[in-house]
C-alpha cells in the first residue's frame, strides 16, 4: 500500500514446457493492475490502468483468449495447458486500457 | 442586507473551492472498468441462474489471509467441449473477474484474483450444452488476524 505512483516497467515472463501431449505455459506479467476504485492518501481515486485482453497462439493459431477485469491481482499471473509438442512456437499478447501492447514469443521445451 | 449577501456568498464559494482542491468534487474520470466488461458480468450473472453444478475441479482456499491474492484454479478436463470459463466473485464492485474462451487449449486456468471482503467465489463453465458451476466460500482475513 505504498502511496508513491508506481513507475513498474512492463514486462512479461513466459515458460512453456510439453509433456505426454501437453504444453503447460505459464506466463507472469510485470503490471499495477489498477482497478480504477482505490483511492490514495490525499482522498484522489488512482486512476485505472489494468490489462484488459489476453491472447494466446500456438503456431500462429489461437488457442485462448480472456477478458479481464481490475480484479486480477497485481503482477497477474496465469496458467495455462495446450495440446501440442516439443518445438512448438507460443506467442501471448496482453493489452490493457491504455492501449499498451506487451508480447512474448517462445519455443515451447 | 448587501453586505450580508455577500458574506454568505463568499462563504459558500469558498468552501467549494476548498472542497475541490481535497478532491472531494473532481469527477471520477477514469472508470473501473470498460463497460462492455460490464455487460459481460451482467450477462455473467444472468446465465448463473440457469446453470447447474457441475463436476469440474474448482480449487481455492478457504481462508485468504491477504485478499489482494487469492489463487483459483479451474479443471474442467473431464466436460467435453468447453467454450467459455469464467471466474465470478460474489460481493466484489464488478463481480466478473475473468472470462476466458477456449478455443484449441485445455480446459485448465490458474490465476491469481482480488478480493474485497470474505464472499463466494463461483467457476462457470460453458459448454454448447449448458452451463455448469461450482461455489467455494473464500473467507478473506486482511491483516492476518484470523477469525
Amino acid at each position: 500500500m505504498n502511496n508513491t505512483p508506481k513507475k513498474i516497467m512492463a514486462k512479461i515472463k513466459l515458460k512453456a514446457k510439453s509433456r505426454s501431449g501437453l504444453i503447460t505455459i505459464r506466463v507472469l506479467i510485470k503490471h499495477p493492475m489498477e482497478s480504477g476504485n482505490r483511492k490514495d492518501k490525499s482522498g484522489k481515486v488512482v486512476p485505472a490502468n489494468h490489462i484488459t485482453h489476453l491472447t494466446l497462439k500456438k503456431n500462429n493459431r489461437l488457442a485462448a483468449k480472456a477478458m479481464i477485469g481490475g480484479s486480477i491481482s497485481e503482477n497477474p499471473f496465469f496458467q495455462f495447458k495446450i495440446p501440442g509438442i516439443k518445438g512448438d512456437e507460443i506467442h501471448f499478447e496482453s493489452i490493457d486500457n491504455l492501449g499498451k501492447t506487451l508480447q512474448i514469443s517462445k519455443i515451447s521445451k | 442586507m448587501n453586505r450580508r449577501l455577500f458574506l454568505k456568498r463568499s462563504i459558500a464559494i469558498t468552501s467549494v473551492s476548498t472542497a475541490v482542491s481535497f478532491g472531494l468534487l473532481t469527477p471520477i474520470k477514469a472508470f473501473a472498468n470498460t463497460s462492455a466488461f460490464k455487460a459481460l458480468s451482467k450477462k455473467t450473472q444472468q446465465q448463473l441462474s440457469n446453470a447447474q453444478e457441475g463436476e469440474f475441479v474448482l480449487k481455492a482456499p478457504e481462508i485468504a489471509e491477504n485478499g489482494s491474492m487469492v489463487p483459483i484454479t479451474i479443471d474442467a478436463n473431464h466436460i467435453p467441449k468447453v467454450k467459455n470459463i469464467a471466474i465470478y466473485v460474489h460481493k466484489n464492485k464488478v463481480p466478473l473477474s475473468a472470462y476466458f474462451e477456449i478455443l484449441e487449449a485445455s480446459a485448465f486456468i490458474t490465476t491469481r484474483i482480488k478480493m474485497a471482503e470474505t464472499s463466494m467465489v463461483t467457476a462457470v463453465v460453458s459448454t454448447e450444452s449448458g452451463s455448469f458451476i461450482q461455489n467455494r466460500t473464500v473467507k478473506v482475513t486482511l491483516g492476518g488476524c484470523g477469525g
